[in-house]
């Protein structure tokens, strides 16, 4: 060998040693405490839990924390986009005098609307249009546009004509909104000619009459005039109001009350039921087993939206009206096989395993055996799927109310307010996107506690 | 092979006639007259649909004639549309239908099988993540709000082309189908890429791969002959569900692009309490559904040799 | 290092592993799976591997075949020839051209080794029309051929079969067909008859001896039964912690076994000579963990044999006698004491 390595006179003594045999350090822990320390370990599933009961918290204790009214009608602000706070200008609501020029005869071709004005401030309560009159015209067109029109045939809506001959003015106190405007202005004469258009781009500022002012307690009802002009703050809503001018915020408050209601208690019955009825399968196992899951597959067969139907009628509510019970009636009394058959395969695996082959020889009675070794052991697999039931079940509520067979207006809930909010997608997309989104982040927040869930139980979800 | 079929089609048999018989039972539970919602209804449809479900004979003769007309494939005539046959409702519409589920269900298995096949083998790395990430998105969003970003996103585009080459609504040419299809198809397409993923992941550590590498074979051919095959076979199991998941979101798709199809004839009669079609058009998608799972379960039986095989010996 | 020289080389070796190191990243370090393993086998000779689970003996063959998953895996050292002609690092286009061609593998479970879907005789002619460039017919019927000559009986009827549709025993001969269709020099079997019933054992090696008998190729048998390597082996290789501890003939290994380790395994294994009240003796405790390989020999902790320098220091390969090498410390010069004592023991296990 030539190996540099000099060795003492002990080296090749033998080695004495004491009775160190190897001892497991590693603390023993339950089965759940094992879970949780795993599921803990998993941030994605950690922060949707954290986001579950914000959510809890968002629809079941802000409203008891703080006045919600999800119903009552703010006609000054409908379809008003998000906003810290908004302010309004006090404006007098009679109607304008105009403004009126000579009308001067002219044959030929018209010539194009020129001078086209605003007059004085524009607002929502009014926008005040004058225009320079044109030789042979005989009234004037004027229309309104969200775009800038692109050509003639494109001046969007007809807001109205011109009543007489010498008008060279108009009102506009249709509907209107803080947003961008186009207004264009026609001119027509007697035979039928209509000349080029002219266009202004008008964006009015939020206002409110003096009268629907004092009626809503902004300003004093004392000499209520002194106050035009003058600038008020409007009821404050945070997420913007919808087409009936009602809070976003509160609607998706007590929405989220009804959607999270349904998506929670209907999962927990239905799996409820089918622990009972897949694990009382299971555990008597042969014929009765056989002709029990032979039902729960029919069941599973049956078209959900009839009986949903069938539930609405029986109890008395017809289309358009709200149903929330038959909802939960349908979903419970319809969902139900596939938790039984997961529950069924789990206990027919455990009636096989030597634990509980050993506690039935030293004489556990079946009670014993149900509560000891059969239900831990399926509570695993059951509490994955109550979790992944849950946003089916949220969905299942958004699909029948966006299509009117579930919950209807006036009660909220999120797939109530997205088939109000779907009216009015491309002009106020708010009323749409808010309640989407929490239906999205609640589906999504139990979808990936479900998979943290499964990783960290290590259930196999197999029927 | 033969006698599987025919379990399957007889047990197929028996679920159609648990629909039908549910069906029939659920809607004499309701209490009082199932024709007095409707109150616009005329007396002449309402006369004849009495006579035609003999509404005034015993419950067990009311079941035989319209389990007679059940088997016949006669659904009855509409509730409010006078003199209009339900059969000739599912015959109009269903084929839109049918043709935008196909579609739809073309799209999201040949998605998913892609881009599942796609993240197992970037696995973890950032192709992977992107997929996994659109794919969280894609099962989290309920189906309108995707109809509605359909509908919005054919907006922008024709915007940008400046020319109306994609329709909002309606139905007829390719062009309208393309937009509501993959709408319709998105969801089961999300489903299915985590499915074909895990099942990728699966087959990537079995041994035979490994077989296989060890008798020199190219990756390429691994991944095709090999791989894919194998990792294939639990996506076609869950295309039976699937068909079902596209049905019912064509209710919504149908409703959100105006699409003429059975879905949205559906939804219609439910909003009107027409109860006829309301139960043809249920046990004729419920038997469409049965149907569905058992092509399925057959196809499936010829594709994966170890249930063809074992079935034809027993 | 000084191994080159300790064994002597009368032919050529079909496979001549040196100084192979294999290591993997895990969660929390690296794993030091393969420390230093050298061996070699020549044409028509069988060397049998022998160890506990996780010893890193299979590993080492994954590693030559390149088989093994990098990353994690990771070849740190060593090489590997194949007739002279270096495999590790190969580019994958070139080693696939060995694979399968020059070296064929057996593995362990016979079930899941071939793939579910593709008919036995697709299953062998793949490896064909991949080597040998030839057509599918051609292939195929080459397939029945070698199922004929793995003693499968009707084979032109089973290559038209799937792997589900037969028996473990009939499957593992497949593999070897397979294996075995390109006329490989080399033939690792990784515990080819764990998964099988006795009897079957029994068939499938008898199978491969004959085959080595007309084919004369080297064959690396990777297992855990002593009493295998006893019937199939020329040469022994003891693995235990990613070393070699022990390497001989098969006679050096079973009468003059020069290692603790190896006497505790032949303990361990129960033979049909013994006595009624002979008692089966396992190891006590287990294997170094190899996140961080001690300082001293792996096995010094359940050794009963363990001296002062086994907890200081690893032993090197330390020549017993003619091709003979054991990695032990009471191998030395100065502890010839505890040697005698070691043979005693020896001689009362066989």
């Amino acid at each position: 060998m030539n190996n540099p390595v000099t060795f003492s006179s002990t080296d090749f003594e033998p080695l004495q040693r004491g009775d160190q045999a190897d001892v497991l350090v590693r603390p023993s822990l339950s089965y759940w405490q094992d879970a949780w320390r795993r599921l803990k370990r998993n941030r994605r599933a950690i922060c949707s839990l954290y986001l579950i009961v914000g959510l809890l918290v968002f629809s079941f204790v802000l409203p008891l924390v703080a006045d919600f009214d999800p119903v009552s009608q703010d006609l000054t602000q409908i379809s008003q986009g998000p906003s810290l706070g908004r302010k309004s200008l006090v404006v007098n609501t009679t109607p304008w005098q105009g403004i009126y020029a000579d009308h001067a005869a002219h044959t030929g071709p018209l010539s194009p609307v020129t001078g086209l004005q605003l007059y004085g401030e524009a607002h929502t309560e009014s926008v005040r249009l004058a225009w320079q009159p044109v030789p042979g015209a005989v009234g004037y067109r004027v229309f309104r546009h969200l775009l800038r029109p692109s050509g003639p045939t494109d001046l969007g809506l007809p807001l109205g004509e011109t009543e007489q001959l010498n008008q060279v003015f108009f009102e506009d106190r249709l509907k209107l909104e803080p947003s961008k405007y186009y207004y264009s202005v026609q001119a027509y004469s007697a035979g039928g000619d209509v000349s080029d258009y002219a266009t202004l781009r008008v964006t009015p500022r939020h206002a409110i009459g003096v009268g629907s002012a004092v009626q809503r307690g902004l300003i004093s009802s004392q000499n209520p005039e002194t106050f035009v002009g003058e600038e008020v703050e409007l009821k404050r809503h945070l997420l913007g109001t919808d087409y009936l001018g009602r809070d976003m915020l509160a609607r998706l408050i007590y929405g989220g009350q009804t959607s999270l209601y349904i998506g929670i208690v209907a999962p927990l019955l239905f799996v409820i039921i089918g622990v009972i009825y897949g694990g009382l399968a299971g555990y008597l196992g042969g014929r009765v087993d056989e002709v029990m899951m032979r039902f729960a597959d029919f069941v599973i067969a049956l078209p959900f939206l009839l009986f949903m139907i069938l539930f609405r009628v029986a109890m008395g509510i017809g289309p358009g009206e709200s149903g929330i019970t038959p909802m939960l009636i349908a979903l419970v009394v319809l969902s139900w096989p596939a938790t039984a058959r997961l529950v069924r395969g789990q206990v027919l695996q455990l009636r096989e395993q030597p634990f509980v082959e050993a506690a039935q020889l030293m004489g556990g009675s079946s009670h014993y055996l149900i509560w000891r070794h059969m239900l831990p052991n399926v509570m695993g697999v059951v509490l994955v799927s109550l979790t992944f039931s849950i946003p089916t079940a949220i969905f299942t509520e958004a699909f029948l109310s966006f299509i009117g067979m579930g919950v209807a207006p006036p009660t909220p809930s999120w797939g109530a307010n997205c088939n109000e909010g779907v009216k009015s997608f491309l002009s106020h997309p708010h009323e749409l996107l808010f309640p989407a989104l929490l239906i999205s982040i609640t589906v999504l927040a139990f979808n990936l506690l479900g998979d943290g869930l499964r990783d960290a139980l290590d259930a196999k979800m197999k029927g | 092979m033969i006698e599987f079929i025919l379990k399957r089609l007889l047990s197929g048999v028996i679920t159609i006639w648990f629909i039908a018989t549910a069906t029939f039972v659920g809607m004499h539970m309701v209490p009082g007259d199932p024709l007095a919602n409707a109150k616009a209804m005329k007396p002449e449809i309402r006369r004849n649909i009495e006579a035609r479900y003999g509404l005034d004979k015993p419950v067990w003769h009311q079941y035989g004639i319209f389990m007679g007309n059940m088997l016949k494939g006669d659904f009855g005539i509409s509730f409010t549309q006078k003199n209009r046959h339900v059969n000739d409702i599912i015959r109009e519409h269903f084929p839109v239908s049918a043709l935008l589920g196909v579609m739809a269900l073309v799209i999201a298995t040949a998605g998913g099988i892609v881009w599942g096949a796609l993240t197992a083998v970037y696995r973890d790395r950032w192709p992977d993540g992107v997929i996994m990430f659109l794919v969280v998105i894609a099962v989290s969003v309920p189906s309108f709000v995707f109809a509605m970003l359909g509908q919005l996103g054919i907006l922008a585009f024709n915007d940008l082309v400046g020319a109306s080459l994609l329709p909002v609504a309606g139905w007829g040419t390719f062009s309208h189908m393309l937009v509501p299809a993959l709408v319709l198809g998105l969801g089961t397409m999300a489903y299915l890429t985590r499915l074909m993923r895990s099942s990728m992941l699966e087959v990537t550590s079995a041994d035979y791969i490994r077989t296989a590498r060890a008798k020199g074979v190219s990756p390429l051919r691994i991944f095709f002959k090999h791989q894919l095959r194998n990792a294939i076979l639990p996506v076609i199991t869950v295309l039976g569900p699937s068909i079902a998941a596209i049905t019912t979101g064509g209710f919504v798709v149908e409703l959100v692009f105006a699409i003429p199809g059975l879905g949205r004839y559906f939804v219609q009669a439910v909003q009107q309490l027409d109860y006829t079609v309301i139960m043809g058009t249920t046990v004729f998608y419920g038997a469409f559904l049965v149907v569905m799972v058992l092509v399925v379960d057959i196809l499936y039986g010829f594709i994966d040799p170890r249930i063809r095989v074992a079935k034809s010996a027993a | 290092m000084s191994d080159n020289n300790i064994i002597e080389q009368h032919k050529a070796p079909a496979l001549d592993v040196r100084d192979l190191q294999v290591e993997f990243d895990a969660q929390g370090g690296v794993v030091k799976a393969v420390r230093g393993v050298s061996f070699s086998v020549n044409p028509g000779e069988t060397l049998g591997i022998v160890g506990e689970s996780g010893c890193g003996k299979s590993v080492t063959m994954m590693s030559v075949m390149g088989l093994i998953p990098m990353p994690p895996g990771r070849i740190v050292g060593g090489s590997a020839k194949l007739n002279g002609r270096e495999l590790l690092g190969l580019p994958l286009r070139e080693l696939n051209n060995i694979r399968g061609a020059e070296i064929g593998m057996v593995f362990q479970d016979p079930m899941s080794a071939l793939n579910p879907t593709m008919r036995i005789g697709e299953q062998i002619a793949e490896t064909l029309m991949i080597h040998r460039g030839i057509g599918k017919t051609e292939a195929l019927k080459r397939a029945v051929e070698l199922l004929e000559r793995t003693k499968i009986p009707e084979a032109a009827k089973r290559a038209r079969q799937y792997p589900f549709e037969f028996s473990g025993g009939m499957l593992q001969r497949a593999v070897i067909a397979m294996s075995l269709a390109c006329n490989p020099s080399v033939l690792i079997a990784d515990e080819p008859t764990t998964a099988l019933d006795v009897t079957i054992q029994n068939q499938v090696l008898e199978l491969m001896r004959e085959i080595q008998r007309e084919e004369g190729m080297a064959i690396v048998l990777i297992t855990h039964d002593l009493g295998v390597v006893a019937r199939m082996a020329d040469h022994v290789t003891v693995m235990y912690a990613g070393q070699v501890v022990e390497s001989g003939t098969v006679d050096d290994i079973f009468y003059r076994s020069a290692h603790p380790y190896t006497l505790g395994l032949k303990e361990a294994m129960p033979s049909a000579e013994m006595h009624v009240e002979q008692k089966l003796t396992a190891i006590a405790g287990s294997p170094p963990d190899l996140f961080a390989p001690p300082a001293g020999c792996g096995y010094c902790n359940r050794c009963n044999h363990a001296l002062n320098i086994c907890d200081k220091l690893g032993p090197e390969l330390i020549a017993v006698g003619e091709g003979h090498h054991s990695r032990c410390w009471l191998q030395h010069a100065q502890a010839k004491r505890e040697v005698a004592e070691l043979y005693q023991g020896s001689k009362r296990a066989c």
